[in-house]
C-alpha cells in the first residue's frame, strides 16, 4: 500500500503539468479546471492498482485524462457536478510580466478554438500539441495509425482558419 | 500562422497557471473521503433495491394475515414485481462498473454509450415493469378492500395522479438528460469511424 502511495504521489507530480493543459482545453475557467484536475487525480488513484507495466505511463495518464474530461463535458451543465472535495490541491494563476499582451491574446484565442472543435477532434489536436506521435496518439484514441494522420491533417485545418479569422 | 507557432503558443501559455500538491493531506483525502463518498452514493444507489427486498416479506406476511382474495393477490403479485425491480436494476447497473477510463477513447466512448442506451431503455419501459405492475398490486389491494365507493375512486385518482407523475418524470429524465448525452456520443463515436 504504502509502495502504490509513493507510485501515485511521483505520477502525479511528474506529471499535473501535462493534467493540467488537458484539463485546461475543457474548462472555461480557473475553478473548472481545477475541478477538472481533481477528477482526473481521483480516477488515476482509483485506475493506478489495475495499471499494467507494459504501457507507457504517459499514454496511461493522457487516456485517463481525456476519457475523464470528455465524461464530465458530457454531463448536464445545469446538474451539479457529485464529487468529493478535495483541498490538498491548489491551482493558482501565475502574473508574470513577462506575459505579453500579444501572447496572452493568441493563448487565448488557441484555447478559444480548440474549445470550439467536436470531439475526436479537440483530443487528436491536443495530442498533437503535446508533441505526441502519430503511434502514441493511436493509442491512445484507439483507432489506427493511418487514421490518425487523416483525422489529423482535417483537425489542424479547422484549428488553423480558427486562428487565422481574426489574425491578419 | 503554422504548425511550429501553435505549438510554442500552445506549450508557452501553459506555464500562466501552477498546480500545487500537498501529497501526504491529498492521500489522506483520497483514502478516508474518497472511500466515505463512494460509500454513500452506493448506498443512495442501491436504495430502490432495499426497500424493494424489504417489501418482500412485508407483502408475504400481509397476503397471509388478510382475509380478502383480492388482497391476497395483489399482496402475493408484489413479492413477483419486487423481485422484477431488483432484477432490472441489478442489471443495469453492472454496465456501470464496467466503465472504465484507463481504455482507448473509442472503447471508453463505446461502453459510455452501452451502458447509456442500458438506462434509457430501464426508464424508457419504466410503465411496463414499474408503474402498471405496482398499479396492478395496489389497485388489488385497494378494490379487495371494505372502502366505500367515493372513498375508492378517490383512491385511484390520487394513484392515477401519482403514477403518472412517476411516468412523467422518468420521460422527462430521458428526454432532458440521456438523450443529448447520447446524441454527443453517437457523433462523436460515428466521427471516430469515418
Amino acid at each position: 500500500m504504502k509502495e502504490l502511495n509513493r507510485n501515485f504521489i511521483e505520477i502525479l507530480e511528474s506529471n499535473k503539468d501535462m493534467i493540467l493543459r488537458i484539463c485546461g482545453a475543457y474548462a472555461s475557467d480557473l475553478a473548472e479546471k481545477q475541478d477538472l484536475f481533481q477528477e482526473v487525480t481521483i480516477a488515476i488513484w482509483k485506475s493506478l492498482p489495475s495499471f499494467q507495466s507494459n504501457s507507457s505511463i504517459s499514454t496511461w495518464i493522457y487516456r485517463i485524462a481525456l476519457n475523464t474530461c470528455i465524461r464530465l463535458s458530457l454531463r448536464n451543465k445545469k446538474s451539479k457536478m457529485e464529487t468529493v472535495k478535495i483541498t490538498s490541491v491548489h491551482l493558482e494563476n501565475l502574473h508574470e510580466e513577462s506575459h505579453r499582451q500579444e501572447d496572452e491574446t493568441q493563448f487565448t484565442k488557441l484555447q478559444s478554438c480548440i474549445q470550439q472543435l467536436q470531439e475526436p477532434d479537440r483530443s487528436i489536436v491536443l495530442l498533437h500539441l503535446e508533441e505526441l506521435s502519430h503511434k502514441e496518439i493511436a493509442k491512445i484514441i484507439g483507432i489506427s495509425e493511418n487514421h490518425v494522420a487523416v483525422k489529423m491533417k482535417r483537425a489542424k485545418l479547422k484549428l488553423l482558419n480558427c486562428m487565422n479569422q481574426d489574425h491578419g | 500562422m503554422d504548425d511550429l507557432k501553435l505549438l510554442n503558443i500552445w506549450q508557452e501559455g501553459n506555464q500562466r497557471n501552477k498546480v500545487s500538491i500537498d501529497a501526504n493531506k491529498l492521500l489522506i483525502e483520497l483514502t478516508e473521503n474518497l472511500s466515505e463518498f463512494d460509500a454513500k452514493l452506493k448506498k443512495r444507489d442501491s436504495l430502490e433495491i432495499t426497500v424493494a427486498l424489504i417489501m418482500i416479506p412485508i407483502a408475504i406476511l400481509l397476503a397471509y394475515f388478510v382475509d380478502s382474495s383480492l388482497q391476497q393477490l395483489g399482496f402475493g403479485l408484489i413479492v413477483p414485481y419486487c423481485a422484477l425491480v431488483i432484477y432490472k436494476l441489478k442489471r443495469v447497473k453492472k454496465y456501470k462498473v464496467q466503465i472504465d477510463a484507463q481504455q482507448s477513447q473509442k472503447a471508453f466512448l463505446t461502453q459510455s454509450k452501452e451502458y447509456l442506451v442500458k438506462e434509457m431503455n430501464l426508464l424508457k419501459t419504466v410503465l411496463y415493469w414499474y408503474i402498471l405492475p405496482a398499479f396492478l398490486c395496489a389497485a388489488l389491494i385497494n378494490i379487495g378492500s371494505d372502502s366505500g365507493q367515493l372513498e375508492l375512486i378517490l383512491t385511484f385518482i390520487g394513484m392515477i395522479a401519482l403514477f403518472g407523475y412517476i411516468y412523467y418524470l422518468n420521460r422527462k429524465a430521458v428526454k432532458d438528460d440521456f438523450e443529448p448525452i447520447l446524441a454527443q456520443l453517437n457523433q462523436t463515436i460515428e466521427e471516430l469511424n469515418n
